[in-house]
């Protein structure tokens, strides 16, 4: 998966229109709720095998840091 | 009795005539609203609806708060059938993490399977719903019919607790 898969696949879980990019602030989209962060601690463990805790993914801000994360 | 289970994060309790009006501001919120059935906002039918479900013995009404006592929710556990509770009216404020979220939820479900000894639980979710339809494949819920407006699932309670405890630390029906 390369980055621009990887905001298609988040745009899908967040289940919002806006257009993501890598500086967009996840706090600024209406939908990023917690079955939205739950969901993407979910994909990120599934597709990446990296294991983020519920916890951890409130306080990320930005789209570019879950992908620094998972290392693409 | 009164019905009260404390977890973690949060807490439920049996229903009282003085949540009608929250539980009117979350069903008549315009952004949940689109997926349940509609709700007038009217706080005396609410509170009569609530009276009615004080004298049944084989459902439940929870409210979920905060270990502060504020309201954040509402999770409902009605339709027993032979082996199986359906779970229902699961709604949360905005702003809730996904811990409080999630430990609602389960203290509803475990408060219904030790009661029941029932081993599975059955739900629908309108089709549309497509965040809450993914949360509850997640946690092992399988689709097993449709109607025109909704997805039909069920899930086993062995299932579910494989699924929820990568999310949540639970022990022995409940939470620590």
């Amino acid at each position: 998966m390369n980055r621009e898969e990887f905001l298609k696949k988040l745009k899908e879980i967040i289940q919002t229109e806006e257009e993501l990019t890598l500086n967009t602030n996840l706090i600024d989209i209406d939908e990023w709720d917690s079955l939205s962060m739950i969901s993407t601690v979910a994909f990120i463990d599934s597709e990446f095998k990296k294991q983020i805790s519920v916890i951890d993914i409130q306080s990320i801000s930005k789209i570019e840091e879950l992908v620094n994360m998972v290392g693409l | 009795m009164k019905n009260y289970v404390q977890g973690k994060y949060v807490c439920i309790r049996d229903v009282e005539l003085d949540d009608a009006e929250f539980i009117l501001s979350l069903r008549c919120d315009k952004t949940k609203a689109k997926y349940l059935h509609k709700t007038e906002y009217n706080i005396l039918k609410q509170q009569e609806y609530i009276k009615n479900y004080q004298t049944k013995k084989d459902e439940w009404y929870f409210i979920i708060e905060r270990r502060n006592s504020q309201k954040i929710g509402t999770c409902r556990i009605y339709d027993l059938k032979k082996d199986s509770f359906c779970i229902g009216s699961w709604l949360m404020i905005n702003g809730c993490s996904p811990l409080e979220v999630m430990e609602g939820e389960y203290l509803s479900k475990m408060f219904a399977f030790n009661k029941t000894g029932f081993t599975k639980f059955h739900f629908d979710v309108r089709k549309e719903n497509k965040k809450v339809i993914h949360y509850h494949k997640m946690m092992g819920a399988k689709q097993v019919g449709e109607t025109e407006l909704d997805y039909l699932f069920e899930c086993t309670k062995s299932d579910y607790i494989q699924n929820i405890k990568k999310y949540l630390i639970v022990e022995q029906g409940n939470t620590k």
